[in-house]
């Protein structure tokens, strides 16, 4: 499955943590170092295999555990409008 | 108090370059975080001190973890509110252009981008922009189109033809989706105020910013430079975030230092340049740039408006008494002065906000002459007054 950033959707970077901002509400989410580095991979050509993939080489979790919050956060964002299929 | 005050002298000695160990918070007692937060946001310098925090910390500032937290939240905010307005400005000089719109953006949003080493670092509130008297009805309905209402404020009172016979300048606000507030000039100072601008020049003399990658137009450095100095005084020397403005828009490299000494001159700011200065050397310890030949005739900080005052952000008058008795002092010349002390004793009758309230006195002579005497007594007193 792949996934990729709405268009009414802006992002800054921030130090290590970063700032997505909602356009259409005014909405603004605040994502930590590891989200900060998912988010450029949800651009529609990496699925989610390839996404925690990156997440394990980049960061010090099991494979197991960074499919789990990885699938969390997606499910987060696709409530949020922030992301859709595709 | 004085221990916050200290604080932010530090912070201004670490913005203008001068050694860290010369600033050193000595003998420092816990300021509560909640009343740090409160007067950083009245100050406006949240980001900055969370930018700053590592120099501050090592000149004494001590923070705990929470304050650390609390103090990048504020900043994370500020981010996105950059970021909104960014989004909202491109819009509208889209919506401008389409409909052969001429203005200059100025203030907040420019500072912002032309001088500090991040734009959320200045926070700001509205967004000012100078448009000519003949567009105006134009701009007002696109911008109830898009959503904008006249703020309830200071002027909304007032008739249209009062608002634009005395330059006042309209206030908007949009909640949904997002809040903006815009605040509309058509000139940039009101005919009663003590200096006078020529717009016109302002406006010719305009430079581009480049916002979400277009270019939106704003006026020259050392225009901004001459505007940021009045503003200082426009407010009372009340928050340090203008102080810091003008010391760091004075200091670009960039700036003609000689353009801009010709503008104070024209415009009649030399006294003011002078105070603001002495103020600008005690806080920063140095003086930027554009303004190092300035010497002063005495080294010894003014009794009612010195570092000390702009640090703690209080002045021993109230709003109402130092608007009217501050220009005394920096206002060139007795003539100016007591016309300026005359227009503001008895300012024309149809500026007078009580008369526009709903429950107000009708506008007659009688009821005139009492709201000033009531005015003038207040001010002997040193009472709040709002007109």
């Amino acid at each position: 499955m792949h996934y990729r950033q709405s268009n009414n959707v802006d992002w800054k970077k921030f130090e290590q943590e970063s700032v997505l901002l909602d356009l259409s509400s005014g909405y603004y989410f605040r994502l930590n170092a590891v989200g900060t580095y998912i988010w450029p991979l949800l651009d529609g050509k990496h699925n989610i295999a390839e996404i925690v993939a990156e997440v394990v080489k980049r960061f010090e979790v099991s494979q197991r555990q960074a499919k789990k919050d990885i699938s969390s956060f997606i499910q987060y964002l696709l409530a949020e409008n922030l992301i859709e299929k595709g | 108090m004085r221990d916050f005050a200290a604080k932010l002298l530090t912070l201004c000695r670490i913005i203008s370059g001068v050694d860290g160990e010369k600033c050193r918070i000595a003998g420092e007692t816990e300021t509560p975080t909640d009343l740090l937060i409160e007067q950083l946001q009245y100050h406006q310098l949240i980001p900055l001190v969370y930018y700053y925090r590592q120099q501050l910390q090592a000149a004494g500032w001590d923070f705990d973890q929470g304050t650390i937290e609390l103090l990048k939240s504020y900043t994370f905010a500020n981010i996105s509110r950059m970021m909104i307005v960014e989004h909202y400005l491109q819009h509208l000089d889209r919506l401008f252009k389409k409909n052969f719109i001429d203005y200059r953006v100025f203030k907040g949003i420019v500072t912002a981008k032309s001088v500090y080493h991040e734009d959320y670092l200045r926070s700001f509130g509205d967004v000012d922009i100078l448009v000519r008297a003949d567009q105006l009805q134009v701009i007002e309905s696109l911008l109830q189109r898009e959503g904008f209402t006249h703020a309830e404020d200071l002027y909304s009172n007032f008739p249209e033809e009062i608002i634009q016979k005395y330059s006042f300048a309209r206030h908007f606000n949009r909640a949904e989706p997002y809040t903006i507030a815009m605040d509309v000039h058509l000139n940039l100072s009101g005919r009663l105020h003590p200096f006078q601008f020529d717009s016109a020049e302002f406006w010719e003399n305009s430079t581009a910013i480049i916002i979400n990658g277009g270019t939106i137009l704003t006026f020259d450095r050392e225009y901004q430079a001459v505007y940021a100095i009045y503003h200082t005084f426009k407010h009372y020397f009340f928050k340090l975030i203008w102080f810091i403005d003008a010391f760091l828009i004075l200091d670009q490299k960039q700036l003609d230092p000689g353009k801009f000494q010709q503008l104070v001159k024209k415009y009649k700011l030399t006294k003011l340049l002078v105070f603001y200065s002495q103020i600008t050397l005690d806080l920063f310890g140095r003086l930027p740039r554009a303004i190092q030949q300035i010497r002063f005739s005495s080294q010894r900080p003014h009794r009612i408006i010195n570092a000390q005052t702009v640090l703690q952000g209080t002045l021993p008058y109230s709003q109402s008494r130092a608007r009217i008795l501050l220009p005394m002092y920096y206002l060139p010349g007795w003539v100016r002065r007591l016309r300026f002390l005359w227009t503001q004793l008895f300012p024309p009758i149809e500026t007078i906000r009580n008369f526009y309230l709903q429950d107000g006195p009708q506008k007659k002579f009688w009821n005139y002459f009492n709201l000033r005497c009531r005015a003038i007594t207040d001010l002997i007193l040193n009472k709040p007054q709002e007109e």
